[in-house]
């Protein structure tokens, strides 16, 4: 049988070698550049006999790859008795979609099916000069690739456990489950010497050494993805290791694409500097690390059961990342004023928020997760952050019949304080805390100095008395920053305080919305031009 | 027509064409024409005569409007095209050595021309024939040996000029190190290349005098301490352009090795190590991406400053800038810091121990200020237009009317009245038949004015009092202070002139308060310098202004330069009494429509003060900018139409638009 085997990253290439072998003379593998250069030993494995890469320097775009495959190399598609495909949002899977030809669709990485909204963000962004990260993303959905769709697929395969039922259940009868660190465990039994060649293949060095204390950051490359700025990219990192890593020894798993200075970041960090799929880790390290944490790889989710303590955050974070002082402020005041045993939240990270609880050794019993005013408990002190879709009638009602305290942040631009206590409610007494950062010093620093803003409203005169006690600081080692969390000293001070509050929240919102309109110009000329490109070319 | 009226159309084609319609020369020549007014008036046509010879023997300096102006539609930082470092370092993966160019590739001057430091040099050494001196050596040791040395340049200094070698050496180099930078752009580049999982040997090769061991230290203060080793075509005496010394680069390598180098030079950085089969990348100088854009001053050296400056912010990086905080760092950043100079001498020859710059407008330049004189007391005065119309019954109660009734024609009377602290006065309004809700019109507007004629008493009474209780405040302000120098960047004389009186009268007869003016468009008008203000003014550098910003140039540029002082700060709605000794200031939120453009615009001039604060900080005299000099970017932009109307659409959120 004659197969065409196309993946497009290390991960899927893993995959359909674990569960496709074995393999023969007629199987064809296409790989990307990207791959190819990381790991030149694929032409030489044993494993597989024909492989084709397009060739970064010869074919810079997609399409020129294909002409020079089927041209060329006298290759044929529609001879292939089976076709499978990984990163099928890519020129090779836009071309079978195109010519009509049924293939296996392969999910891009564990869990991505359910989550495509993470995958058309990076592939819809665009780089300084306006040209899109992925030139087919208009193709892709429209072809319904994103969401594995596209009736030409005649399997989908996805890993079952990391899935929402909904997406299972919309593509009923196509969809196939495969899980890679199952794989991989069932070759490591079955078939070593598979593995071992596997591990050969992929530079997978012979051992890896962990300490009692190593935490083990499996990191992405969100600035390469364009998803942050390099400057947002190592204060992720930074927060990301003092909130969450405190007392740990860190050691750094790069993403075979990410190619961040870690060790200058973190001079005291070991950076595991061998690029292998991190897949293949529990493999060949000595011990397990005391706490695998990431913000977003599915390597954690792949060997859940191998790393004893865990930590995964979301995408969210990467918007969320910034938050965290006040979310770590509003955590101390919560604990200072006693008001632990009941918490709520509205508009902010959960899972951040949660992870922020929980590495930081925060006795918070019962934290829920609100989206709506009405949800939370009137006793429970409420955690607001973004509440931007909320009208002030609804805060109205809501700050009335509350008898638990209100700690608003003023972060993500819409200081929600301003709707809630209007004239109208002004009977509710609001104390600002503010959150001042004190820079500690000048290598590798990109955080704000920007003042930030807590704001307490409650009913409770003891609530407002530790209110106005509250302080207390926190350094930040990996970030250089020490935080001073402090109430104003006199009436004075705190209501000057409260305009510079409001007054840093009105420019936040200002910024956002002309952001947003920004945002929505560039779309708007981008489709001008995508409309005329097609007129011109109907003519 | 007459003789006389031909000739003097005749100079008035001249001059629109050859001289108003060119930057460069209406500069020179109003330097020259205020420097001496007298024989200007008095020689015009040999002034004009002498302008003409100066454009022909330079005619590269002189060139006219519209070879040099000012990007629009687009921020020039996106000219430059980098690339990104992070995406950039993945070249790497294939290569074993990379290789850079050292000056203008991993080291910037803050010069336009690297010459341009020996005026520097040429100071501390007291040898004002220095800077040509050297320049002629260099080159003709150049011709007659190749590759020189330092050691070679300062021997033939010593025999010229007297001044002993070692000491021009020491003086050289320590200026270099003093104010060399490193190129951002490469930081990031070699920090991600000396990090990368593969190993990477990191070289730098240069066509120099300098030996590689004061390289090294040029290198390392700029951070590049990991570099391995140094090739320099005076240690080795071959040169980079003849591929000469990258043989020895590839003899250490070994051929076989992949080596791909970065520099600035088409033919040493480029040509010749190609031809040996190193891959190159052309970075191209930061100063030649950006020539067309830059204006031209009447100082050299401060347009050599300027340049490198403003060069190596828009154009070493990938980072491309919001259009507006590009205005403000290189059409305003240089006024601010040769204003803020002229403010600060201004105090010193007052002898004012204090510097009060009036809210509203001054907040940029009392912030630039604290930044250029961190040991000068200064300080936020808190005023705005609003407070000074609550005010202005007591100095003239009939313009205080007409402005009320103006407001009100657009305004509910209501309205008008609460926010001018007469709220308790518009309930008596349905007296006189006026319909508070609504604004007035021609028919009632003078029953408006006879009503607050007929409140009169009331009205100053109330302003006497707001007045008592701003007393109080400015009070505090001044407290300790001996003289004050009040800097109304408002153009509104009577603001400064009530400040005064409010001091004369409730705070010390005898306070000696000099009134530092500078008027909407920076500078005081021409026909305006008269009386106490211009005891200041006319002694220094800004106050040769009315020839920068004459009338004739102002129409239309008095809106884009009024962007340039624009800030979304709270501003003095009015004083209330308070139980305590001072009174409770209340603020009014400002402006918020544009309030992301005033901060992009503000962001860009405080961070141009910065960078030249942080790069000349050893060199105060450097900070004398002269009002021609300071005003010249500005101008420069100002006279492009194009410019003026894309920055007013950037402002004004409107579209760009599109050819």
């Amino acid at each position: 049988m004659k197969r065409l085997i196309s993946a497009l990253t290390v991960y899927q290439l893993t995959e359909m070698l674990c569960m496709l072998r074995p393999f023969t003379e007629d199987d064809v593998f296409l790989c990307s550049w990207k791959i190819w250069e990381k790991y030149p030993r694929l032409s030489e494995s044993k494993i597989i006999r024909r492989i084709f890469s397009d060739d970064k320097v010869k074919f810079p775009r997609g399409d020129s790859f294909l002409d020079y495959l089927f041209s060329e190399k006298d290759m044929d598609v529609k001879k292939f008795d089976e076709i499978y495909v990984g990163g099928c949002q890519a020129s090779f899977g836009i071309h079978l979609v195109e010519a009509g030809i049924p293939f296996t669709y392969f999910e891009e990485m564990a869990g991505m099916l359910s989550i495509p909204e993470n995958l058309m963000a990076i592939d819809s962004s665009v780089d300084q000069y306006g040209v899109l990260f992925n030139p087919n993303h208009e193709k892709a959905l429209k072809y319904g690739i994103y969401h594995g769709t596209n009736p030409l697929f005649k399997k989908v395969v996805c890993d079952y456990s990391l899935q929402k039922p909904e997406v299972l259940a919309g593509l009923e009868g196509k969809t196939v489950d495969f899980n890679l660190p199952a794989a991989l465990r069932e070759l490591q039994r079955d078939d070593p010497e598979f593995l071992h060649e596997l591990c050969w293949m992929f530079n997978v060095p012979d051992s890896i050494h962990f300490d009692e204390n190593d935490a083990l950051v499996f990191t992405q490359y969100f600035s390469q993805l364009k998803q942050l700025t390099f400057e947002e990219h190592i204060t992720l990192y930074q927060y990301f290791c003092d909130y969450f890593l405190n007392g740990y020894n860190l050691v750094f798993k790069p993403h075979p694409t990410d190619l961040m200075y870690y060790k200058k970041i973190f001079p005291n960090c070991e950076v595991i500097h061998q690029v292998f799929p991190s897949d293949l880790m529990p493999f060949v390290c000595n011990r397990r690390p005391a706490l695998a944490a990431t913000v977003w790889s599915s390597a954690i989710d792949n060997f859940g059961s191998f790393y004893d303590g865990k930590l995964k955050l979301t995408m969210d974070y990467l918007r969320s990342f910034s938050f965290a002082h006040s979310y770590f402020a509003a955590m101390e005041f919560l604990r200072f004023a006693g008001l632990t045993d009941n918490v709520c939240t509205i508009g902010v990270d959960s899972v951040h928020f949660d992870a922020l609880a929980r590495m930081n050794g925060y006795a918070m019993h019962k934290i829920r997760h609100c989206s709506l005013l009405a949800e939370t408990d009137d006793d429970a002190a409420v955690v607001v952050g973004k509440a931007d879709n909320l009208s002030a009638s609804d805060w109205s009602g809501f700050m009335r019949r509350r008898t638990g305290a209100v700690l608003f942040l003023d972060n993500d631009g819409r200081c929600a304080f301003i709707d809630a206590t209007r004239p109208d409610i002004d009977t509710i007494g609001v104390y600002p805390i503010r959150i001042r950062k004190i820079k500690q010093k000048d290598n590798e620093f990109y955080s704000s100095l920007e003042d930030e803003y807590l704001y307490i409203c409650s009913s409770d005169k003891e609530t407002l008395r530790m209110a106005v006690n509250h302080t207390m600081s926190k350094v930040l080692e990996h970030s250089g920053l020490e935080l001073e969390v402090k109430a104003p000293a006199t009436p004075e001070e705190r209501r000057i305080m409260e305009i510079e509050g409001m007054l840093n929240a009105y420019r936040r919102r200002l910024k956002a919305e002309v952001e947003k309109n920004a945002v929505l110009e560039r779309e708007l000329t981008r489709h001008r031009g995508i409309l005329n490109r097609r007129k011109d070319i109907q003519q | 027509m007459g003789i006389t009226s031909k000739l003097l159309n005749l100079k008035l084609r001249v001059w629109e064409r050859y001289v108003d319609g060119n930057e460069a020369v209406r500069t020179v020549y109003n330097n020259r024409r205020v420097s001496d007014p007298a024989f200007h008036e008095k020689h015009r046509f040999r002034e004009l005569l002498w302008l003409a010879v100066l454009i022909l023997r330079n005619p590269k300096n002189y060139a006219p409007l519209g070879i040099n102006r000012p990007l629009a539609g687009q921020p020039e930082s996106a000219v430059s095209q980098r690339p990104n470092p992070e995406a950039f370092v993945n070249r790497y993966l294939s290569y074993e050595i990379a290789s850079f160019d050292v000056f203008d590739t991993l080291l910037l001057r803050p010069f336009n021309k690297p010459d341009d430091i020996f005026a520097l040099i040429a100071q501390k050494l007291g040898a004002l024939d220095f800077p040509d001196a050297r320049m002629a050596v260099e080159k003709e040791l150049h011709t007659i040996n190749g590759e020189i040395t330092i050691d070679e340049i300062y021997a033939e200094i010593e025999y010229r000029l007297g001044i002993p070698k070692d000491v021009g050496i020491q003086t050289e180099f320590e200026t270099e190190l003093e104010l060399i930078q490193p190129n951002p752009w490469f930081v990031r580049l070699l920090n991600l290349i000396r990090f990368m999982p593969k190993e990477i040997r990191i070289i730098a090769v240069s066509d120099m005098y300098w030996p590689a061991e004061y390289i090294r230290k040029l290198l390392d203060k700029c951070g590049f301490d990991f570099i391995d080793k140094i090739y320099v075509s005076c240690d080795y005496g071959v040169a980079k352009r003849n591929g000469e010394l990258f043989k020895l680069v590839m003899d250490d390598a070994g051929w076989n090795a992949r080596v791909l180098h970065i520099g600035d030079n088409r033919i040493a950085d480029v040509r010749a190590p190609r031809g040996l089969g190193i891959d190159t990348f052309f970075y191209d100088q930061v100063s030649s991406v950006a020539k067309q854009y830059r204006p031209t001053f009447v100082s050299p050296l401060q347009a050599s400053i300027y340049n490198g400056v403003v060069n190596s912010k828009l154009h070493a990086t990938a980072d491309v800038y919001a259009p507006l905080y590009e205005f403000g760092y290189v059409y305003g950043g240089l006024y601010y810091v040769g204003f803020c100079n002229w403010v600060r001498q201004a105090a010193t020859d007052t002898g004012a121990d204090k510097v009060l710059f009036m809210n509203e407008t001054g907040a940029i330049a009392a912030q630039v200020f604290s930044m250029l004189f961190a040991y000068a007391p200064c300080e936020k005065l808190l005023w705005s237009n609003e407070l000074y119309i609550r005010l202005s019954p007591l100095y003239s109660f009939a313009s205080f009317v007409d402005t009320l009734c103006a407001a009100a024609a657009t305004t509910a009377v209501r309205d008008v009245f609460i926010r001018n602290g007469m709220g308790e006065i518009a309930t008596e309004l349905a007296g006189v038949h006026l319909d508070a809700d609504k604004p007035v019109h021609k028919n009632n507007k003078n029953r408006l004015a006879d009503f607050l004629y007929a409140h009169r008493e009331r009205i100053v009474l109330a302003a006497n009092d707001e007045q008592r209780r701003y007393a109080e405040y400015l009070r505090t302000v001044i407290a300790g202070s001996g003289r004050c120098l009040l800097v109304d960047t408002l153009g509104n004389l009577k603001s400064a002139e009530i400040i005064s009186n409010i001091v004369r009268e409730y705070i010390d007869a005898n306070f000696a308060n000099e009134v530092g003016f500078a008027d909407e468009v920076g500078f005081a008008d021409e026909t305006e310098s008269a009386g106490k203000r211009i005891t200041i003014a006319d002694r220094l550098l800004f106050e040769n202004k009315y020839h920068i910003f004459s009338r004739n140039h102002l129409s239309g540029n008095k809106s884009l330069f009024c962007l340039l002082s624009s800030t979304a700060e709270p501003q003095l709605g009015g004083l209330d009494a308070a139980a305590g000794p001072l009174p409770m200031l209340n603020f009014t939120l400002p402006e918020l429509s544009n309030a992301v453009q005033a901060e992009q615009i503000r962001s860009g001039i405080l961070d141009y003060a910065r960078d030249y604060i942080r790069i000349f900080k050893n060199y105060p005299t450097l900070l004398n900018v002269s009002a021609a000099d300071a005003a010249a970017p500005f101008l420069f932009a100002a006279n492009s139409p194009e410019y003026m109307e894309y920055i007013m659409d950037c402002y004004m959120m409107r579209e760009a638009q599109s050819e």
